[in-house]
């Protein structure tokens, strides 16, 4: 299962304006970076960090399909399915990663791992 | 064109043909008071500017090579004293935010009509006109009429908050922090804050505040603001609803849920969740604390919000000008 989203992500992370990306079903996964300055470990330490983030109260965690860190330059996306997998996505602001990252989230819930 | 003319204003644009229609256009309009210089590239732009002699300069957002929203960060370090306006033919909110980022100090929708013509005219006049006041200025991205009407009345200002696009002129009148008076075309009062709330897009400025002739608004501004929001939501959905067949009636809605708003240090300015309060503050501040995280992380500038989507609606946690912000919409699939 784990190579059917190494090979998802790697179809994927080559969208312009994706500064790095990350699926994994225990943190840190399988992170890939298309920035010099911001490599791949660094993702991993993006996406400890999330992991630490308190749950929203009030609302159950299934409830939640995805978070997106808005920042002045970028975004940063978290998005968890039921089965565990997680995908993170740093994209910058204005690009074409940052246009198509609801389709490309909902893409990577809709993924079907033995299918 | 005269030497004497009282404004000197370039426009770039790789269309050829939209520039003679404008300076024409435009030199009509204005009794041949505007000398109006053309460039169809940046750099010959950048050399007509580098004789120091324009007021104004207008630039078309979607160019070749170097795009109108890089060319004003260029024209925000050469010439930071230089009016600058930004004009396109797809306005978007994302647009918008990058050349307001980038210095625009207007960002206009290319005119399909001659009243949208005359709209940008009399916009490009304004700007000429106007003179900075005293005080700080800075760059809001992706800003709405509601972040600044929080942001004055948090802050017990008084000011008129003036609204305008193609089709509406509107003042919004704030008086120590209480919205007093609203005016859009026809309508005043809580009629005219919703039109203007509802308004896809389009330009406000902060005006100095003028007493009104009137006062048309009473009650608190939070109510004022979620009255409106729920009036928005409301007619946005009618407006669906009457465009479907009343048997499709089966559309979604959406509902303002809850809003809570917060200082920095916890103290709550409104309240307006059914959930535990005290729960959603201790929420904004981990939001805050793990943003600042992130950004030392990834730096990717100032943090403005944490988006959550939900499985029937979506919440906004919002850190804005030392105040936290928490904001839930619903969304409810109808009669099925």
């Amino acid at each position: 299962m784990s190579e059917f989203f190494q090979q998802w992500l790697d179809t994927r992370c080559s969208v312009p304006g994706i500064i790095a990306c990350s699926v994994a079903a225990d943190a840190p996964g399988y992170c890939r970076s298309t920035d010099a300055n911001f490599p791949a470990e660094r993702m991993a330490e993006m996406v400890r960090a999330l992991n630490n983030n308190a749950s929203l109260p009030g609302v159950e965690s299934s409830e939640v399909r995805w978070h997106t860190w808005v920042f002045a330059n970028g975004k940063i996306r978290s998005v968890i399915r039921p089965d565990g997998w997680t995908f993170t996505a740093a994209v910058r602001a204005n690009s074409e990663a940052a246009q198509i990252l609801d389709p490309l989230t909902e893409e990577f819930l809709a993924l079907k791992p033995g299918g | 064109m005269s030497d004497t003319a009282k404004h000197n204003i370039l426009f770039l644009d790789d269309n050829g043909d939209f520039l003679l229609s404008i300076q024409d256009l435009y030199g009509t309009m204005s009794g041949h008071s505007w000398n109006i210089h053309t460039a169809t590239t940046p750099d010959r732009a950048l050399e007509i500017l580098d004789t120091g002699r324009i007021d104004l300069v207008v630039v078309d957002v979607n160019m070749p090579i170097i795009d109108g929203i890089q060319f004003l960060g260029i024209l925000q370090r050469r010439h930071p004293k230089l009016k600058r306006a930004a004009l396109t033919a797809l306005a978007t909110p994302e647009r918008r935010a990058a050349c307001l980022a980038n210095g625009a100090d207007l960002f206009m929708e290319k005119a399909l009509t001659p009243e949208g013509n005359k709209s940008i005219f009399v916009m490009l006049g304004e700007l000429l006109q106007w003179t900075p006041r005293e005080g700080f200025e800075g760059v809001l991205r992706k800003v709405g009429l509601q972040d600044v009407i929080q942001m004055e009345c948090l802050a017990r200002n008084s000011s008129v908050l003036e609204i305008y696009n193609e089709h509406v002129l509107g003042q919004i009148y704030i008086e120590e922090g209480q919205l007093v008076h609203a005016v859009s075309g026809d309508l005043v009062g809580e009629r005219a804050l919703q039109r203007l709330l509802s308004l896809p897009g389009g330009s406000f400025e902060l005006a100095q505040f003028q007493p009104p002739e009137k006062k048309s608004i009473s009650g608190s501004w939070e109510m004022l603001l979620m009255n409106a929001a729920q009036a928005i939501d409301e007619s946005v959905a009618l407006r669906e609803e009457s465009k479907a067949n009343a048997a499709s009636a089966n559309r979604p809605g959406s509902h303002l849920e809850e809003t809570l708003v917060c200082n920095l240090a916890g103290d709550t300015i409104f309240n307006a969740t059914f959930h535990d309060a005290q729960a959603r503050v201790n929420w904004l501040q981990s939001i805050d604390q793990q943003a600042a995280k992130l950004g030392q992380i990834l730096p990717l500038g100032n943090f403005d919000r944490l988006e959550t989507q939900l499985m029937e609606g979506r919440a906004v946690s919002l850190c804005r000008g030392g105040k936290l912000v928490f904001v839930r919409v619903s969304t409810t699939l109808g009669i099925k």
